[in-house]
């Protein structure tokens, strides 16, 4: 077998593979076919100015928008120019930090595997956290997916006003997405975006070379009390490392991985229109390649993921009363992947021993042996890949007629809007034949190394299948209202919704009703009133027990427009609002729970006769509750918004506090083990208290012909479990009430143990044979045993109460500076796994384990127990010992960018030209020991940090 | 009332009309809600007819499946936690019981939630079944269908049988590692109701299990062999009913339970295995290695009593055979020295220790006990073409990762002929009683009650029987002498037991019952050591780990959190 190891790895390959060029096609066919629709829209608009209130100064709340002014909730939106100078794949990563009191936590940079995990003003439930995501009023399962160009602004809704609306799906908070929409214009607006970017990864861990994993390797063994692995002869091999096919010492990660990859997106959107008609069109491309080298033959494939995402929204006047909303977006996803799973593959570049075997044969053959017969290099470049196809399409229709006949600020409105989810699957895999290295003995007495064929090589095989839908319908119909009488503005919103979502594996559709409603007023514009309610139902409780009303009222004040306040005061806007409501949270609750049922179950059979056929057995299944319902959320928000300094300073700032109840509890940790009771009923008795805060502000000024800004955002968010119903703990402190959901338990590590009469004079450690350097622990109950009723609370939890984020910038004669740094605290992690537990399955040792290691003579300096081989039952348990603080600040992006000035473009029908580059994820500054990112703490894909260049031109 | 307000009012009128409109569709489309699509039955569609019925009856026999027998703790057998063998794996949380470093909260053989979920599935289809005839006639449509109603209406009469027995044995299992239990005799999941039942003593749980074994008896089918095409194979019988008696007065009448020696109790657990005994359908198959090897439906065995039904697998295999065994050696039971040295000298019939002996320590596995090699694998025998090599540096032998640690491999129970490069499975099977160790029940309970040789109008003595064992065509071991005193015979009998039953799960539970433990369990687990010298062998016997056994281990704790649940109801072990 050839191969061509010298290849430039830096470069993608430049020829469209067969893949690619499917995409382009279909990028080809959208752009062809949204172009005459944008120029019919261009034919009918009739260049008369916009009259209508301009829709993106507005804010976005449920079912609606509403003034800067009229705002009572808690909400906070960004906007998509901020998005775009932050340069990911998925969205969602470039939302991270923008948002105040929303968590995003990056799970690494596997392209088209890189969602983020979010959390909407922390935890409020020992259970299911996840929150609502809707574009233009559809909910679907990922923002991450859709391109910031067709983006307008992604807000955040947090408190009950906000979400009441919800019903029992609006608990945990909400993202609206709104997207594009067109506006009235003389011609047609287009724009074009492309950034290129190139990935690599912020840090990978270090792992020893083959001399020193063997030499600890004997070092462990010793330690443990068994013969060593490795002789004087062999470690000689391994030091001089003069002969790598008997002695080699492979560092995978150097194996497999190429220093960056690239990542590109373009986008183009036309938008204009007219009294009759107004249109936003998109088209966006992206392409993200992985950071695997040499993946470029017929037999293998890079980790990449391309998209195309479409959207189109239009609206038409259809006649002098009734207006057409008509939308449709989506995207194209195709990810293309080796066919051993991403995490798998990580953790054998960083666990595998670097004397295992090397690569390949002196005849470049792959190697592999019995026992670890997935070699990484062979997996990834001779297996062949895997490929998913995705394809999600939202659509929506609204009808709005006004019913001024009726009474004058009546409208009534219909929607019925589809989200479909096609997904589906293409493989092409084949076996290798690998070289199993054999040691043997030359007539000389030299050990030599010898190799035995194992495996055959087959041809690719196409796997299709596993295609499969998901499909949700919802349909709106309602009334809204508003009208002012002198002093009093009244506006009013009925509105009825129902959402039916058939899904993958759920044989029984998910439903949902909702009736909702929206009042407001306000007395001359200063005194505001809100309230809004929902009796929202869905399918999965008892009849009876499936509908529920979830009121909230909120109510602001603007007081710089009482008369007491001076009209020059530094505080030129100065609003305090409140809120007050009930939301519900349906997730992690069972479905259909209701009735006691009996089936089969997994082992659950015996065998009658001589055979094996088995008998199926019939059991009862877990204990029904007919009285299942949500969580129940009561929230109490204040909020402030301010402007001074003639509004160069923006400053809002909102203090909650929530008392989730009717929280889950499984019954079995009170029940009587007696009983028998294989799966007890779960029962809403959990109560999480959830408070917090977050303030925001902006400064923005001129000096000279230099702009500049400098914003700052700080959330808080912090939990305590108030009612849990936990297994009953024999010693108070290991309770976990009142303590944040979870917090991390174990055991106090206050050393290692210096010898055996340490061992001896030390209390009783239960869980292994304990020998001198490994961990002791603190007996908190003094009853001369170390159990786990001597486990208390360490550390925090593994997300943090505090985030900050801190914006500025300047610009200058066409010229900008942006800079954004983010950053967490009030977080631990544990550490855990391969990283951790050196030689633990032959694992290898990490730099970090290897200096810190106890042996007799570090005894008093060393961060790490002694080395064993073994799963050591004593050391590697929840203790303190393994806990971290992991605060970290990140230098999130840096942007800089120059736009052409006019004067040069007026002449090309130019509108503006930008070019940029900027760094995402440059620096980062953290208080871990460990080199591991401070984020995931994985030793999976890591998170990557890119450096971008990129254009923005209109015309 | 001006006309802007009267409009005004009509407004409102019209809105209230809409909103009530909108609020009846929505009530009304109420069924837009009901999405389930049932795949599972509703609790008061299982007891309707009897496929329904008999299933919910074999979820009582599911729970044979994993409190006993092959690699169940952690991979190790529970053979491991005795003085009869070391696990490899330092690492299995087996070896708590070893160090002595397990507690109410860290018992690697907690049972304690398993067996009641077994006795609550007892109880379930015993309270659902209770008008099983009703039930099954009212199911009946065609009047042709007679014949199988009446089939029907037998078998679920024997299956709720068999439940009380299973119910019983499981309550054997519990009383014989916790002592005495709360009896729960009705499924509740009433966490106050539970929580007033309190312990009952051992003695009242005897009671109970013996009461249930004399009534349920009669209501048991003798055998299942050469019924119905042999499709039920395995379900208890009468015999099972009857050997859970012996068993359990066997373990009433010890000193751990017995501490005054009333000698009531070992005449009744005499009377229970001669019952056994009695009924003449049970004999000692003539090949001891193949009697672990039958596959399902052991019970068609004349020495199988009751037996767990067995699942096709090798793990067992992977773990146990030699670890210079390509797939296999993932590193097990390593039977101890001390087991090795039980085994009696086969020429003469006594201990290798015992005077005149012949016992040759230069050539230790030569001229022992057939048994020895029936069970054990030791050094240089033939195993799967090739001989074992127990020796320090040989393939198999002491100091390879995951070898042996004491220079035995087991050898009963094993497959040896699977091929696990080819992931090649076989039926394992486990027997829980067969009539060797009734046999032995009966010797022990004979001896301590009317002495080694009394018959007290039995057919058997005690001697007869234990020489009966050791008579079985293919071990022929000498016949004990005559005129051993009753101390005497209680230990050849305990060795006979340790020796016929290794590895069956007895040891641990005997040493515990007959208050031994504290010496027997506290004694270092020792290893040969073999050299190979040229074609010969140095045989040294070394120490492998010293051992914890303290008096409080006699009964298992009640898992710590139960007892905080009960508010008191249950009360721990003493010394817990």
């Amino acid at each position: 077998m050839n191969f061509q190891l010298n290849r430039n790895m830096l470069l993608p390959k430049p020829e469209l593979s067969a893949n690619r060029w499917v995409l382009t096609k279909r990028l080809l066919l959208v752009i062809l076919y949204t172009l005459p629709l944008s120029a019919m829209a261009q034919q009918q608009g009739n260049n008369k100015p916009d009259t209508l209130k301009n829709e993106a100064a507005k804010v976005r709340v449920a079912y609606g928008t509403q003034t800067k002014d009229q705002v009572t909730a808690a909400v906070s939106s960004v906007s998509s120019e901020a998005l775009r100078k932050t340069h990911t794949a998925a969205m969602s990563n470039a939302l991270i930090g923008q948002l105040p009191g929303v968590t995003i936590m990056n799970t690494g940079g596997a392209p088209g595997f890189d969602d983020p995990t979010f959390a909407i003003r922390g935890r409020h439930t020992t259970l299911n956290n996840g929150n609502l995501v809707l574009v233009d009023g559809i909910q679907i399962n990922s923002l991450s997916y859709l391109s910031v160009d067709e983006i307008e602004s992604v807000t955040v809704l947090k408190d009950a006003a906000a979400l009441a609306l919800y019903g029992v799906r609006g608990g945990n908070g909400a993202l609206l997405v709104t997207t594009k929409k067109g506006a009235i214009s003389n011609k047609i607006n287009i724009a074009f975006n492309a950034r290129y970017g190139l990935q690599s990864p912020t840090t990978l861990p270090k792992f020893a070379g083959s001399y020193d994993y063997a030499r600890l390797y004997n070092e462990a063994r010793a330690n443990d009390g068994l013969p060593l692995q490795y002789t004087d002869a062999q470690l000689n091999g391994y030091k001089t490392g003069a002969n790598p096919y008997l002695y080699p010492s492979v560092n995978w990660y150097d194996e497999i991985l190429r220093k960056n990859s690239p990542m590109q997106d373009y986008s183009l959107t036309f938008s204009g229109g007219n009294k009759t008609a107004k249109y936003f069109l998109m088209v966006g491309y992206m392409d993200n390649q992985g950071l695997y080298a040499h993946t470029d033959q017929e037999t293998n494939s890079n980790i990449n993921f391309q998209r195309i995402n479409f959207r189109g929204n239009v609206e038409l006047n259809l006649t002098k009363t009734l207006t057409a909303q008509v939308g449709l977006g989506g995207n194209l996803q195709d990810r293309k992947f080796p066919p051993l799973a991403t995490q798998t593959l990580w953790q054998n570049m960083a666990s595998y021993a670097p004397n295992l075997y090397s690569v390949r044969t002196p005849d470049g053959q792959i190697t592999g042996t019995a026992n670890y017969p997935v070699n990484p290099v062979g997996y990834l470049l001779e297996r062949g890949y895997q490929s998913r196809h995705d394809r999600n399409i939202q659509s929506s229709v609204r009808l709005s007629q006004q019913l001024d006949v009726l009474t004058p600020g009546l409208n009534v409105f219909g929607a019925l809007m589809f989200d479909n989810e096609f997904n589906s699957r293409y493989d092409k895999t084949r076996n290798y034949a690998y070289a199993i290295p054999q040691i043997g003995v030359s007539p000389t007495g030299d050990p030599t190394v010898s190799y035995i064929q194992a495996g055959v090589n087959s041809d690719l095989t196409v796997t299709l299948g596993d295609n499969y839908e998901n499909n949700r319908t919802i349909l709106q119909g309602g009334f809204d209202y508003a009208r002012r009488f002198n002093n009093h503005e009244v506006s009013s919103m009925l509105l009825y919704q129902q959402d039916k979502y058939t899904a993958l594996g759920n044989q029984s559709a998910f439903a949902m009703q909702n009736l909702m409603g929206r009042f407001n007023y306000n007395y001359k514009e200063k005194y505001f009133g809100e309230l809004v309610f929902s009796y929202s139902g869905i399918e999965s409780y008892a009849p009876g027990k499936r509908f529920g009303l979830f009121p909230a009222i909120s109510g602001g004040w603007l007081i710089h427009k009482e008369d007491f306040w001076k009209k020059d005061a530094t505080i030129n806007y100065l609003k305090l609002r409140g809120s007050v409501g009930l939301v519900g949270n349906d997730k992690g609750s069972p479905r259909f729970n209701y009735y006691q049922y009996w089936g089969t179950a997994t082992n659950q059979f015996y065998y009658f006769g001589t055979g094996t056929t088995p008998s199926n057995a019939l059991v009862q299944l877990g204990t029904a509750n007919p009285n299942l319902t949500w969580e129940k959320g009561l929230i109490y928000n204040v909020g402030i918004d301010a402007n001074a300094f003639s509004n160069k300073l923006s400053f809002s700032a909102d203090f909650f506090r929530e008392m989730r109840s009717d929280i889950l509890v499984d019954m079995d940790n009170v029940t009587p083990a007696i009983g028998g009771i294989e799966a007890s009923a779960l029962e809403n008795k959990g109560k999480v208290l959830n408070y917090g805060a977050e303030i925001a502000a902006t400064f923005k000024d001129k000096a000279g012909s230099f702009d500049y800004y400098v914003g700052g955002q700080f959330s808080f968010a912090r939990n305590k479990i108030k009612e849990n119903y936990d297994i009953p703990r024999k010693e108070a402190y290991s309770s976990r009430l009142n303590r944040s959901v979870g917090q991390y338990f174990g055991l106090e590590a206050i050393g290692f143990f210096k010898n055996e009469s340490d061992i001896i004079a030390s209390p009783q450690q239960t869980f292994a044979a304990v020998r001198p350097g490994d961990l002791k622990y603190k007996d908190q109950n003094g009853d001369g045993f170390i159990d786990i009723n001597d486990e208390v609370a360490i550390g925090r939890q593994n997300y943090p109460e505090i985030l900050y984020s801190l914006n500025t910038g300047v610009s200058f004669k066409g010229f900008n500076l942006d800079v954004f740094f983010q950053g967490v605290a009030n977080r631990s992690v544990y550490l855990s796994g391969y990283m951790f537990q050196p030689f633990v399955n032959d694992a290898n040792i990490s730099d970090w384990a290897a200096e810190g290691r106890w042996t007799p003579d570090t005894h008093a300096t060393a961060t790490f127990p002694r080395l064993t081989t073994q799963l050591n039952d004593n050391n590697y348990r929840a203790s303190d010992f393994w806990v971290r603080k992991a605060n970290f600040l990140r230098l999130r992006n840096v942007e800089l960018g120059y736009t052409l000035p006019k004067s040069v473009l007026g002449k090309l029908g130019i509108q503006s030209i930008k070019v940029f580059v900027s760094g995402l994820n440059l620096l980062s500054w953290d208080d871990l020991d460990v080199d591991v990112d401070p984020e995931t703490l994985s030793i999976g894909y890591p998170v990557i940090k890119t450096y971008t260049a990129g254009l923005s031109v209109k015309f | 009332m001006t006309r802007q307000h009267k409009l005004n009012i009509m407004k409102l009128k019209k809105f209230t009309l809409l909103l009530m409109v909108m609020l009846t569709t929505l009530m009304g489309c109420e069924d837009f809600l009901d999405r389930e699509i049932p795949v599972n039955y509703k609790e008061d569609e299982v007891f309707v007819n009897y496929e329904r019925m008999a299933q919910a009856g074999y979820g009582v026999y599911t729970f044979l499946f994993d409190r006993i027998g092959y690699n169940r703790i952690n991979n190790a057998m529970l053979a491991s936690a005795s003085d009869e063998a070391d696990h490899a794996d330092a690492n299995s949380i087996i070896q708590r019981f070893n160090m002595g470093t397990w507690n109410a909260t860290s018992n690697p053989e907690d049972c304690w939630a398993y067996f009641y979920q077994g006795i609550r599935r007892a109880n379930l289809f015993l309270e659902g079944s209770t008008n099983y005839k009703e039930i099954m006639f009212r199911d009946i449509t065609d009047p042709n269908n007679k014949s199988k109603y009446e089939y029907n209406v037998r078998d679920i009469e024997w299956l709720r049988a068999e439940v009380r027995f299973l119910r019983a044995y499981y309550y054997f299992e519990l009383i014989k590692r916790y002592g005495g239990v709360p009896l729960v005799l009705q499924a509740t999941d009433n966490i106050e109701e539970l929580n007033s039942l309190k312990r009952k003593t051992f003695d009242e749980c005897v009671d109970f299990i013996v009461k249930e074994c004399d009534e349920t008896v009669p209501l048991l089918k003798d055998t299942w062999v050469g019924f119905d095409s042999e499709k039920w194979r395995g379900r208890a019988t009468q015999g099972a009913a009857l050997a859970l008696k012996s068993r359990l007065l066997l373990y009433a009448a010890s000193p751990l339970h017995n501490p005054t020696n009333d000698l009531e109790k070992w005449r009744k657990a005499a009377k229970a295995a001669h019952d056994v005994i009695a009924l003449n359908r049970y004999a000692l198959f003539n090949n001891y290695s193949g009697l672990f090897r039958l596959g399902n439906g052991a019970d068609g065995n004349s020495e199988v009593i009751f037996a767990q039904q067995g699942k096709v697998r090798n793990d067992f295999e992977k773990y146990n055979y030699p670890v210079g065994y390509e797939q296999g050696g993932l590193g097990s039971t390593s039977p101890s020295q001390n087991l090795v040295d039980a085994y009696e000298v086969k020429s003469t019939g006594v201990g290798i220790k015992e005077n005149g002996s012949n016992y040759n320590p230069a050539n230790p596995y030569a001229d022992r006990d057939p048994r020895l090699a029936m069970s054990i694998l030791v050094n240089n025998t033939t195993f799967k073409g090739r001989p074992v090599e127990s020796w320090v540096d040989g393939k198999d032998g002491l100091g390879k990762l995951k070898a042996t640690t004491t220079g035995y491999y087991i050898r009963k129970f094993v497959d040896e002929s699977l091929d696990l490069a080819q992931n090649r499975t076989s039926v394992h099977t486990w027997i829980i009683f067969r009539h060797a160790e009734i046999l032995l029940n009966f010797a022990e309970a004979m001896n301590e009650a009317y002495g080694p040789e009394a018959s007290a109008g039995y057919t058997l003595n005690a001697k007869k029987a234990v020489d009966m064992v050791r008579n079985r065509t293919g071990v022929q071991m000498p016949l004990l002498p005559p005129g051993l005193s009753q101390d005497e015979m209680r230990q050849r009998i305990r060795n006979e037991r340790r020796i016929e039953l290794a590895f069956e799960e007895h040891r641990f539970f005997d040493v515990r019952r007959w208050k031994i433990a504290e010496q027997t369990e506290n004694m270092p687990i020792m290893a040969m050591k073999i050299t190979k010298n040229g074609s010969a062998f140095n045989y040294t016997v070394i120490k492998v780990e010293d051992r914890v056994f303290t008096n409080r281990m006699y009964l298992y704790p009640i898992p710590e959190t139960e007892v905080l649940k009960s508010n008191g109801a249950i009360t721990q072990n003493p010394g817990w």
